[in-house]
């Protein structure tokens, strides 16, 4: 290998290590919030397992080659004429036959060919918003009200039932409790201040939206809560843990559309069994079998 | 019978004018400017390699720029104490009324998040019966309306409601006469309120005037019978039904509650083939009622006087009544006779009505009716009707005594005389005598701008009140948003000056509470008030309506002016402009009229045969010259089949030109008033019969009329009988016999798709359609579809999802003999001239939305799979997924689809429209996406409705009801024309219509397999009386 060469192929390996030491830690970074779950997969693999399988196999094959190789050439001689057997004469063979530049190649396209997927599936989750938790106007702490005290979400979120949107509560239903309790165990009064004065003051808390889908999706909360059956926490996470809510889903399509292949309808709900007569005799239909795929269900 | 009528959409069709025969195979009303575009400075298409760089990195970088921006923040903004009805997400419905013309209709209202964004007819009042008309549709549109007059004005200065309290006090208690001039008051309350303020101030006195007139038909009722009461029509009891020159089933008193009862008179299905209601129509200009007229004849406004003495003394002859003048006037093909033969043969079921203003030919109309018996059974004297109570002789009186400078105060009230009244000089220079006007108005007008004070109002959907249309039916107002300006109800106002301070719906409550609440079911008056609310209206006991004889003398009203032989005006009213007071609605500006099919515009209409003898041909500019006083107007004149041939058609409501300019934004410049041609003779208004004279001036105004727009290149689409046949069962032999010829041929590649839950189907009776665009706008509030503007409907780009195809047909002349090529058929017909002078023409109406097909040609074409096939049989349109290729709607065999040129929500062009203010936006459907440039958008049969209903029935746990989900069009329908509903529930009104022998498909012959199914036009055809 001349020195030019050697230069060039290391400089590549050299780009390439940064490249994906880059593209790591942004992902890192943009993953940091939540419980990090590596969701890359090659092939439904672990990305990094599936990348030494791969080289596992490329070393394996070539390995093969040259020992079927020199087992035909066995009388290959060296280069100071003796005859060359076991690992020499394999070692021997590479250095006469295998160009070393086409290994560094191979290794080389492999890896490009990985980062790239890596990347896909990465990009795949930029702009999901997952881990999302900005700052509220008042740090209302849910892992007080929901986990500690136990209140049920539809107390304050009363739409969740009936309408397409849960609905942020009205500072009435705040006042519910809080015409009584002024201060908390985590701020005092500092923040219940702040609430007793959007009360008296009549002015709106603008709070933050967390979870934000696209204009064009039409999702409906009372279709999937009571038609559905599905708890909260199956989007949401474990909110009644989390001081300040972040957004434990990705709510992006392929995860809406995963969602509805699996999860079954509510086949003793009369809708059903009246509207379609085979429900009643099997009754494992999933949401996607009943045309919950279909555009027009959430786009219009 | 159907296969001897010739359908055809516009003149140019059948004459294959040459522009048009080389236009209609175009994807493109134009030429697309491309080349023009890439000329242009900054796409200079012979770019460089520097450029190509530059491009490149700008390129690079602000799409890598973009791609790393976060969503912005959204912020959610909860009530403080939310209301208990208002769930965000869920709309609510408010019983009201309709406050767009006098008819007033009952109404739900649907608000979402406390917004009212569309407007349903509530089916269970027994008067309106769930229908609205077009105009209803459109009045949401106008509480949204940046013309609104937003504050109080003194001397043309804003002011605040104090100033106005003050000038009103002083200039009330100053002496001299008191004048309150207002549009009919049909309201109990405001009447209350108005006495209230008389009783006061004894030198007021209350003066009712309305645009369009029906003055001379309660003085003719005075006359006749002693009442002078607008007596209550029932065509629904008629079987014989004559209309001259009015309009009832497009804008004369009552559209909604007449359509009602015209279709239930003339049912196919459910109804006796003998009691099929007939329908004679004569008219100066083709209008909805005549349109769908059994039979049309044209008569020249000054021809009405003549017709109506000769087919009073026809009627007399039959039912041995007395003779009154004589006249000799016959209309073509022996009308008057046949009708006057046909209304005697079903005396007690006949009526005859007339829309004429003159009180001579009221009378004559009322001494018919009499010798018919039709007092009693299809006209109601003892429960008349109070939507038009206008009375032309106090006007006259009040315009002179203003004038004569005796009156101290005006206050105007719910009309723009300065507008509409025909010697508008004359009023305008009275209201410059007077000391102290004020108007009370939702925008500053012709006639507040020139009053000393105006005192803005709510539009009435920010409104408490009620109404009694008809006796015994009172509908309640009440408000679905709180005022969005500075406003205040005139009925509070008057009250404060008369020295009771309280709010108009205390006033209104305590009205009701002495005046209507009868104990009854109710535990007491609250529980009462908050039923009525709720339900909308109360229905009281009707008398019995008594037979009335006319004892009237008829000696002047009979006498027959001579023929002058000049070229008369038509007044008349368009379907959506009305008498123009909503002028400025957007919506109803871009519907396209039900005849002409014209948008944006006013137009004179002439016959074709008198354009040819003057020389002019469509959108040719003529002036037009009242000889009487020299009024003018100049405007494109439009050749009108079905016109009489000596008379020119203006329509009301245009050429608005208040100074203010945000006034009338959308309808400012738009046509010329047609009121001034109206004349005032000593105790009426007079519209129409005037004589013009037309000069050409040479100039071209382009007019917008879409009658030949998604063309359907003239195939088998409207199907029309007979009564006799459907009586004879003929007719649904020929339609088996072409089912199974047709059949045969239907072959289809494709598997066939499974519906295995609901399948989506509609019928739309044509027989029931009378064409009158209510659904049009619907649809487009509804459905978020954007005003596009008079440019692009030129340019064939209207948005609509759902539009109504008119066609023209004649049967009594042409050949017999059927060709294959319906154009070279038609090329006969207009090359031997054998169509007269179009006067007898014939209409049918089709509604036309997207047919849902099973084996949808744009499915298959879409290359980005965009459009898919749902398992309910819809064919899905995914917004965010189309890329704008236009393959579908190229392949559309029906021409449903709309491409979106342009942002319409963002672009400059379209700046004045609702979807670009941030009051016009509060109008639109948050449950429907606004699409946005590029993507291909079409009727989606309502999906978010059917979503809702689905949603509702789920969480209810229960099977969904037939008729629960109505698509946008169905519910405001006035006719009932269009079922909606699951073709595979077998006990679904549509499941039903579907085994009905007249429903049929169109273009069957593509085997496309629509969901949307029509049903025949059925006709009473002249032989069936002759």
């Amino acid at each position: 290998m001349t020195g030019k060469t050697f230069k060039f192929v290391s400089g590549l390996l050299l780009l390439h290590l940064f490249f994906i030491t880059l593209s790591s830690s942004a992902y890192a970074a943009e993953a940091a919030p939540v419980a990090s779950e590596s969701s890359s997969t090659f092939l439904g693999i672990p990305f990094p397992i599936a990348l030494i399988i791969c080289v596992a196999i490329l070393f394996l094959l070539i390995g093969r080659v040259i020992s079927l190789r020199s087992a035909v050439k066995s009388t290959e001689k060296g280069s100071e004429g003796k005859q060359l057997t076991g690992l020499a004469l394999k070692w021997h063979y590479i250095k006469s036959t295998i160009n070393p530049i086409f290994i560094v190649l191979a290794i080389l396209t492999i890896l490009t060919g990985f980062t790239f997927v890596d990347w896909y599936n990465r990009a795949q989750d930029l702009g999901t918003q997952v881990g999302y938790a900005p700052e509220q106007p008042i740090k209302f702490n849910h892992k007080i009200h929901a986990g500690q005290y136990g209140i049920q979400c539809q107390y304050c979120h009363t739409g969740v039932e009936k309408s397409k949107q849960a609905n942020i509560p009205s500072v009435n239903i705040c006042m519910n409790c809080h015409k009584a309790i002024k201060s908390g165990p985590q701020y005092g009064s500092e923040e219940l201040a702040k609430l007793e004065a959007a009360y008296k003051n009549n002015t709106p808390i603008r709070w933050v939206r967390v979870h934000n889908l696209p204009d064009h999706v039409y999702f409906n909360h009372a279709q999937h809560v009571v038609a559905g059956k599905v708890k909260c926490e199956q989007c949401h996470g474990k909110v009644q843990e989390m001081e300040r809510v972040v957004q434990a889903s990705t709510l992006e399509m392929g995860w809406c559309i995963n969602c509805h292949r699996e999860a079954h309808i509510d086949s003793d709900n009369a809708y059903y069994t009246s509207t379609y007569d085979f429900v009643k005799k099997h009754k494992t239909y999933t949401v996607a079998q009943m045309g919950g795929l279909e555009c027009a269900k959430c786009h219009y | 019978m159907e296969t001897t009528n010739k359908y055809w959409k516009g003149l140019e069709e059948l004459h294959h004018d040459a522009d048009f025969e080389k236009n209609r195979m175009n994807e493109f009303a134009e030429k697309l400017p491309l080349s023009k575009v890439l000329k242009e400075d900054d796409l200079e298409l012979s770019s460089n390699r520097r450029d190509f760089l530059k491009f490149m990195g700008f390129g690079i970088t602000a799409a890598t720029l973009a791609a790393c921006s976060r969503s912005p923040v959204k912020n959610v903004v909860p009530y403080i104490n939310k209301p208990v009805e208002i769930d965000p997400g869920v709309a609510n419905y408010y019983a009201t009324t309709c406050g767009g013309c006098n008819a007033r209709c009952s109404l739900l209202v649907k608000t979402r998040e406390g917004r009212p964004i569309k407007i349903e007819g509530n089916a269970e009042s027994p008067f309106s019966k769930g229908g609205v008309c077009a105009v209803g549709q459109g009045t949401v549109l106008n509480l949204y309306d940046l013309g609104r007059l937003s504050h109080p004005v003194v001397n043309n200065k804003a002011a605040d409601w104090k100033a106005i309290d003050t000038l009103a006090s002083s200039a009330l208690s100053a002496g001299g006469a008191i004048r309150l001039l207002t549009g009919t008051i049909s309201s109990p309350s405001t009447k209350a309120a108005i006495e209230t303020f008389i009783k006061k101030y004894p030198n007021a006195k209350h003066i009712q005037y309305d645009a369009a007139s029906a003055s001379a038909i309660i003085d003719a009722h005075e006359q006749g019978f002693g009442k002078a009461v607008l007596p209550s029509f029932n065509i629904a009891n008629a079987k014989s039904l004559v209309s001259v020159d009015a309009d009832f089933l497009g804008t004369w008193i009552s559209p909604v509650e007449f359509t009602k009862q015209y279709t239930s008179a003339r049912k196919v299905e459910g109804g006796k083939p003998e009691d099929f209601l007939f329908h004679f129509q004569f008219e100066s200009t083709l209008s909805l009622s005549g349109s769908n007229a059994d039979h049309r004849a044209t008569l020249s406004p000054s021809q009405i006087g003549a017709a109506l003495v000769r087919l009073h003394n026809y009627v007399a002859e039959g039912t041995g009544g007395a003779q009154a003048g004589s006249s000799s006037l016959e209309l073509a093909g022996n009308s008057i006779k046949m009708a006057a033969t046909h209304l005697v043969k079903n005396k007690g079921k006949a009526l005859v009505i007339c829309g004429s203003n003159n009180p001579d030919h009221q009378a004559l109309v009322a001494s018919i009716n009499s010798m018919l018996g039709a007092y009693g059974n299809t006209i109601d004297l003892d429960n008349p009707s109070y939507q038009y109570q206008g009375n032309d002789k106090e006007m006259i009186a009040l315009v002179n005594e203003m004038n004569a400078g005796t009156v101290g105060t005006l206050i105007i009230h719910d009309c723009n005389p300065s507008y509409t009244y025909p010697d508008a000089k004359k009023f305008n220079d009275g209201l410059a005598k007077v000391k102290t006007s004020i108007a009370f108005s939702t925008r500053l007008d012709e006639t507040s701008e020139r009053c000393t004070a105006v005192a803005p109002t709510n539009h009435f959907l920010e409104s408490w009140g009620d109404d009694m249309p008809k006796a015994g039916y009172i509908s309640l107002y009440q408000p679905s948003i709180s005022p969005i300006f500075n406003t205040r109800a005139a009925e509070e106002s008057l009250l404060l000056w008369a020295g009771i301070s309280t709010t108009y719906d205390e006033f209104v409550k305590k009205n009701w509470k002495e005046n209507f609440y009868g104990g009854g079911e109710y535990k007491n008056f609250e529980d009462f008030w908050m039923h009525s609310l709720e339900r909308g209206f109360i229905s009281m006991e009707s008398k019995n309506a008594k037979s009335y004889s006319f004892n009237g003398n008829l000696a002047s009203a009979a006498k027959v002016a001579a023929e002058s032989g000049d070229i008369e005006v038509v007044i008349y009213e368009k379907v959506a402009i009305r008498d123009g007071r909503d002028a400025n609605n957007p919506w109803l500006q871009e519907m396209p009229d039900p005849i002409s099919k014209v948008s944006w515009d006013n137009y004179a209409a002439i016959s074709p045969k008198l354009a040819e003898k003057l020389g002019l041909n469509d959108e040719d500019v003529v002036e037009i010259k009242a000889k009487g006083s020299n009024y003018s107007v100049k405007l494109p004149v439009l050749k009108q089949p079905g016109q009489k041939y000596n008379t020119i058609a203006i329509a009301k409501g245009y050429g608005h030109n208040a100074k203010e300019s945000a006034t009338y934004k959308v309808a400012a410049g738009i046509g010329a008033n047609a009121y001034p041609f109206a004349t005032v003779t000593d105790n009426a208004l007079i519209f129409g019969g005037q004589t013009v004279t037309i000069t050409k001036t040479g100039e071209n105004y382009p007019l917008a009329q879409s009658q030949t727009h998604h063309h359907m290149e003239g195939r088998d689409l409207v199907r029309e009988t007979t009564i006799a046949e459907i009586a004879n069962g003929s007719y649904y032999k020929e339609m088996e016999k072409k089912e199974k010829e047709e059949s045969s041929l239907r072959i289809s590649l494709w598997q066939d798709y499974r519906y295995p839950g609901h399948q989506w189907g509609m019928a739309v009776d044509l027989n029931a359609c009378t064409g009158c665009n209510a659904c049009v706008v619907s649809c487009q509030a509804e459905n978020n579809v954007p005003v596009v503007g008079k440019d692009e409907v030129r340019r064939r780009r209207e948005m609509h999802w759902l539009r109504i195809d008119r066609y023209y047909s004649i049967s009594e002349e042409g050949p017999k003999e059927i060709y294959h090529d319906k154009y070279k058929e038609l090329d006969k017909l207009g090359a031997e001239n054998k169509l007269g002078n179009y006067e007898k023409v014939k209409v049918v109406f089709q509604p036309i939305m997207c047919q849902q097909c099973s084996n949808a040609p744009c499915e298959t074409v879409c290359p980005v799979n965009a459009i898919s096939h749902s398992s309910e049989g819809l064919n899905q349109q995914a917004y965010n997924r189309c890329v704008g290729t236009r393959y579908c709607a190229n392949n559309c065999p029906y021409k449903v689809r709309r491409f979106n040129w342009f942002n319409y929500a963002l672009n400059d062009k379209f700046k004045d429209y609702p979807m670009q203010t941030d009051l016009g936006r509060m109008v639109l459907n948050p449950d429907v996406t606004v699409r946005t440039r590029g993507v291909m958008e079409k009727c989606t049969f309502c999906v978010q409705r059917i979503q809702v209903g689905k949603l509702d029935a789920k969480k209810e746990g229960r099977a969904l009801k037939d008729g629960e989900i109505k698509t946008a069009c169905q519910q405001s329908c006035p006719a009932n024309a269009i079922v909606f509903g699951d073709m595979n529930d077998p006990n679904s009104e549509i499941s039903k219509l579907l085994e009905n022998k007249r429903t049929y498909k169109i273009l069957t012959e593509l085997n496309v397999r629509p969901s949307v199914n029509y049903m025949s036009k059925v006709r009473n055809s002249n032989e069936t009386i002759a």
